[in-house]
This record gives structure tokens, sequence and C-alpha cells, in this order.
């Protein structure tokens, strides 16, 4: 009884090795599962980004998203799934931006409604990507649990194989010589499949090993990706985990001319073989214009690791996304959609500084406010589209006309503003003035139309004691509206009389 | 502490039986040990969830002529299926075990041998599948279809949810090679294209 009863619990202990092994491989790692719904979540907000860009219709962000749920329902080796893993903090994130993504326009959706969402969205965007990145720093620690859990399995299977060794040893003394014959036999036998199992297991290690310095190098790019590292710091990290997954092979990564190889000091001739390489582009529109190449002969790499670089390609063409999307979103956020001049609230910051900066190199600092004659005219006349076109010729106009320390913006509707600084005196502030002017007043050519246009420009000087107590953008705004009331296409100056003047409307807005 | 609780029953049930089999000095193959033991996805729920707790949003439909998979480099040249161009092919039903949510899942789908047939593809051509994430899994064409890998067009008897791998993902049978190749099992596969060995575009 005694002798079967081992036998049994030693072909069991065999069968749980042999199921421990198979229902792992079968089973995604938790920090593995961390990684990935970082790198979903990245995918997430990626795509919340370009659609704010007008890149891509509010289905691939709804795809993203159903992507990263399907990752969120992945059950990991400790029966949790990915999103019991990520924690309140991270679902609360992500539950922000799923109401805001709720909101958005269907389709493309049109720019207005897009840049209108953009500021409360791209917070949002950024709280997510915050928080999926500290998934990673509460993971690190499990990275080697994996290989721990077989070491458990080994050493469970350990134990029986003395308390088989025990039993048979006294039994083997107590029963015949035959029958002791008979038990060693099937003692070797058990302990040499034994022995096999742990020879699979030894090489399962291994290879665990391996994927676990990658994925260590793979958290590491997803998190410089999220917190917007520069896209060099993004590839060398990408090329160092690609060469950990590849034992040491030296990887090369292109994007454009920018070029990286780690690990650090491999030199790489510039006709090195080439063991396995792949291309990336910045989202489906562009040609691809990114390479990684793992150096080496092509027999050093094994279907894992040319998985594992593979999936270092997919880490690159998402930093290479991310670094264009958030270079638009940036623009996007502090120029005007039209034109592309500086948009109003960039512009008042600019003035801040600038008072600043004038105020201690005692330079002067001028702000010039435009406006075109009879706009509206056009409008109503030729329609919005002509209106449009000739805005963006008065922009570019305006651009040519300003010096280099000239700060030109779109203040709204057919209001420009031009920030002057260093000027010495009103005079020559008035001239430059007077150059914008007439260089606005040319005839332009718009959709077969010919337009000529006056524009009105208030002057106000920062130096100016009047100006002292108003608002430098409201005076020259004021000294606009003097320009205009004389009959318009003329340079205006805010001076003693228009103060006097806007004192005495002093309570009652003139504008707001 | 489980494997020393199967061992007093072993003791008690089969004590006759394998003090014969311990002088016969046989040690039993694999196959042994899954019929004795369960699978340990079998305590999971059989029935899959209706639907992801995770997934909250809707996805805008597709075009009616959208493509759901395209196969590059094949004689066939570029061949773009919509879903259900993919299910003329001619359909069959597994149930496996899914090994990402750890539930048995039905699904219905194109094995992918007919597919790559569809395309041109022979069997000694390295593929790379990809899905819409950008995800991609590279392996020769024999490794999938040995492994009987099939084209998952439905789940139960509803369509792949895209929050469940869909709109189609790829699905092996229990016990096939690539089953256990969790990398192989790409969700929401979108083409399928012929690479040569050591690159991927």
């Amino acid at each position: 009884m005694l002798l079967g009863g081992l036998l049994v619990s030693s072909i069991s202990a065999q069968n749980d090795a042999r199921e421990h092994t198979d229902s792992f491989a079968r089973t995604e790692a938790s920090s593995t599962n961390a990684m990935y719904t970082m790198r979903e979540s990245l995918n997430y907000t990626s795509a919340v980004q370009q659609y704010l860009l007008g890149q891509v219709p509010r289905r691939s962000v709804q795809i993203s998203r159903a992507l990263l749920a399907q990752r969120l329902s992945v059950v990991d080796e400790n029966g949790r799934d990915g999103a019991e893993t990520a924690g309140p903090v991270y679902l609360d994130a992500l539950g922000r931006l799923d109401v805001a993504v709720a909101a958005l326009p269907p389709g493309v959706g049109s720019s207005p409604a897009r840049e209108a969402l953009t500021p409360q969205t791209t917070v949002l965007v950024d709280a997510l990507d915050g928080a999926a990145r500290r998934l990673l720093d509460a993971r690190s620690a499990e990275y080697r649990i994996q290989s721990q859990t077989y070491a458990e399995a080994l050493v469970r299977s350990r134990v029986l194989e003395l308390v088989l060794l025990v039993g048979s040893i006294a039994v083997a003394t107590a029963l015949l010589g035959w029958i002791a014959a008979g038990v060693r036999r099937t003692h070797l036998d058990s302990r040499a499949a034994l022995a096999r199992e742990e020879a699979n297991l030894a090489v399962a290690r291994a290879r665990l090993d391996r994927m676990s310095s990658s994925d260590r190098g793979q958290a590491r790019v997803l998190e410089l990706i999220a917190t917007d590292a520069s896209l060099a710091a993004v590839l060398t990290a990408t090329a160092d985990a690609a060469s950990a997954r590849c034992g040491g092979l030296p990887v090369r990564v292109r994007w454009n001319e920018l070029e990286v190889c780690r690990p650090m000091g491999a030199r790489v001739a510039a006709d090195a073989e080439i063991a396995w390489s792949a291309t990336f582009g910045a989202g489906a529109q562009d040609d691809a214009a990114g390479e990684i190449a793992v150096l080496g002969s092509s027999d050093q790499l094994d279907a894992d690791m040319r998985a594992g670089a593979l999936r270092c390609r997919d880490l690159a063409r998402l930093g290479v996304e991310r670094d264009r999307t958030s270079h638009r979103l940036t623009f996007q956020a502090t120029h005007d959609a039209l034109t592309g001049l500086t948009n109003r609230s960039v512009l008042l910051d600019e003035l801040a500084e600038q008072l600043l900066l004038s105020s201690r190199t005692g330079c002067g600092l001028a702000v010039m406010f435009c406006n075109l004659d009879r706009f509206a005219v056009v409008n109503d006349s030729l329609g919005h589209d002509v209106g449009d076109l000739l805005l963006i010729e008065v922009a570019a106009r305006l651009r040519e006309v300003a010096r280099d320390a000239d700060i030109v913006g779109r203040h709204g509707g057919d209001e420009f503003v031009v920030l002057s600084p260093t000027f010495m005196h009103v005079r020559d502030v008035v001239e430059h003035a007077e150059q914008i002017r007439s260089a606005l007043a040319d005839t332009y050519t718009i959709d077969g139309h010919a337009l000529t246009l006056g524009v009105s420009i208030g002057v106000a000087y920062a130096d100016d004691p009047a100006v002292g107590r108003h608002d430098l953008v409201r005076a020259a705004d004021l000294a606009m509206r003097r320009a205009k009331s004389l009959g318009g296409s003329r340079v205006s100056v805010f001076d003693d009389e228009l103060d006097a003047h806007a004192s005495g409307l002093a309570g009652m807005s003139l504008r707001d | 502490m489980l494997t020393f609780s199967r061992l007093s029953v072993a003791l008690g049930a089969t004590a006759a039986m394998v003090v014969l089999s311990a002088c016969s000095a046989t040690t039993p193959t694999s196959s042994d040990g899954s019929a004795t033991t369960p699978a340990p996805v079998a305590t999971a729920s059989a029935t899959p969830s209706a639907s992801n707790p995770y997934g909250t949003l809707t996805v805008d439909p597709p075009g009616p002529t959208d493509a759901v998979l395209t196969l590059h480099g094949g004689s066939a040249g570029t061949v773009s299926l919509t879903l259900a161009q993919l299910e003329a092919l001619g359909t069959t039903t597994v149930t496996v075990d899914e090994p990402f949510v750890k539930q048995r899942v039905t699904f219905t789908g194109v094995p992918l041998s007919a597919v790559l047939a569809r395309a041109g593809i022979p069997a000694g051509s390295y593929l790379t599948t990809r899905a819409l994430n950008d995800y991609d899994y590279a392996n020769v064409a024999s490794a999938f279809t040995d492994s009987d890998a099939l084209i998952a067009t439905r789940r139960g008897d509803g369509p792949v949810p895209f929050d469940a791998g869909g709109p189609i993902r790829i699905v092996f049978p229990d016990g096939s090679a690539l089953s256990s190749v969790l990398d192989a099992w790409n969700w929401s596969i979108a083409s399928i294209d012929v690479t040569p060995q050591g690159s991927a575009s």
C-alpha cells in the first residue's frame, strides 16, 4: 500500500510540474499585463490626441479604447485581471477621459469643435498617462515572481522525491530483494522523469530571465513616452531594450537623421551584417522613415528574440507617433488655426514677459493693434471663404513686414496685434506702424477678386506715462478705435487726450 | 499541500492496482496526467461574460464594404476581405480555453489554411499577423496551420466584440502548439503579410 501511494504521488508530482509548466505558458504574467495595460493606455491617449488634431476619426479612438478594455480584462497568474491590477486611481483617470471621449463629435469632427475640446481633453490625457506610468513603478518588484513560481514547483517535487526516497529505503529493507529491486527501478525512473522536467524548467527560467530584463527595458521606454521625454531618449531606451532581448547584440535605431546604436560603446561599421530589421513610420499616413536593426548574423536570433525585437519596433513607432502629436498639439494650443499666427492667450503671455524684460533693459515696448477697415463687407459680399483667404494673406504680409524681434498674433476676427520690443522712441514706432499700414494697404488678389482695404492701427508705447493707467493692449485698442472714427486707414497713438476720454468713460466698458 | 492530500486519497483508493504496476516499472506518460487531473481553467465559469466590464464605450459602425482582413504578398496579390467574404470561405466552430480571460469560449471562424489558400500564400512563407493596434506576431505559415489556427469571426452566436479582440481574431484549439504561445493569439487582427524572415515591414 505504501509503495503504491508513493508511486502515485511521484507520478502526480510529475504531472503537477508539467501541468504547472503548461498553465504557466498559457497565463499572462502580471508584469507583462501591467506593461501592456500601459501600452494600450498610451495607444488610447495617442488616438485621442490624433483625433484632436483631426488626423483620425472618432472610431479609431473607440477601437483603441476597446483594445484597452480587452487588455484590462486579461487575467494574470495571480487570478487578477488588468483592471484590478491597475487599481482605482488609474481607473478613475480612465473613467474621466472616457466621459470626455463619449462627448466627442463623430467622424473627424469639425475643427472649431475639436479645438474647443482640446484644452480640457489634454488635461485628462495627461492625467491618464501619469496614472499609466505609475502602474509600472509598483510592478518592478514582481518581474522575478514568474521564475520564483517555477522554483516553488521544483521545490515541491524535490520534497516529494525525498519522501519517496526515505519511504523506499524503509520499505526496501523490510521487503524481499525482488520487491526492493522493483522499487528502486521505479524510483530511478521517476527520478529521471523529474530530472527531465527540471531541465525543461531550467530552459524556461533562462528564457524568462532574458524576457524579464527586456520587459524592464520596454517598461522604461513606455515610461519615457508617457512623460514626453525627448525622442532621442525614447529611441535610445528602445535600442537598449531590443539589445537586452537579443542577448546583447548591438541594435541600431534610426529615425530620419536621428540615429542611435546600443549598447553604449558598440562600434558598428556602416556595412555591418544585419540579423533582423524592421521599418516603422509615424501613423498610417506617413511613409516609413524609421528602421530598427539588430546587427549580427541571423542565426544568432531565435524566434523569441525576433518577437522581442518586433515589440521594440512597436515601441519605437509609438514613441515617434507621440512625439509628433505632442508637437502638433502644442502648436495647436498656441497658434491660431487659420493663420498660423500666435493666438491671443499666448500673445498676452508674451506681452507680460516682454513688459518685464523692457522694465529691466529699459528698452521700449510698443503694441500695435491692427484692424482691417470694412472687412465685414468682404465677408458679406464674397463669402467667408474669401474672407478667410484674405486673413491668411494679411497674416503673411504681417509676418513679412515685421522685424525679427516682433511678435505677430491674431487677437480674433480681423484684429491683429504686433508686439514690438526694443524701440527707443515713439517716433520709430509710428514709422514702423506706417510701414505695416502701407504693406497691408496694397491690393490683394483673392480667388480672382482684386481687393483693396485700409487698415486702422492703434499704437500704445509702454513708456508713455499716459498709458500707465491702462492695459497696454486696451490702450492700443482705444487708439485703433480713434483711427477708425477719424475715417480709418491711418495710425493713431494713444495719448493724454485719449486717456482723458477713456477715463471719462470709466466704468463703461467700450469693448467688454 | 495539494499533492500530499492527493497522496492519502490515492493510498486508499488505488493501492491494489498500483502495487502491481510498481513492479512493472513503467513510467506513465503525460496523457495519463491530463486525464486524471482537471485542467486549471475548468474551475472558471463555463459561460463567457456577456460583455467586457471594462469596455463601456461603443464603437461607431464600419462602412458596409470595409475590409476586415487584408493579405499581402501571396500569389493572388493584395487580397482584402469583408466579413461576409471571409465567412464565405467556409467556417468551423471550436470551443477553446481562452487563455487571457480564463474561460471556455466558443468561436466560429475560417481556418487560416483556407484564408492562406485564397490569397495564394504557400506553407513555407513567413507570416506577420498585424492587429488594429499595430501589435504583430511573426512565424512561419506552417506553424500556424499545424496548430489549426482559426480566424474567428463569431463568438458564441454574435460577432466578436472589439473589446473581446474583435471584429476578428486568431484562436488556436486546445493542446495545439501555438495554443500555449500567448503572443500568437493576436487580437483584432487586421492584416496578414508575407515577410522575408529576419525582417518585418
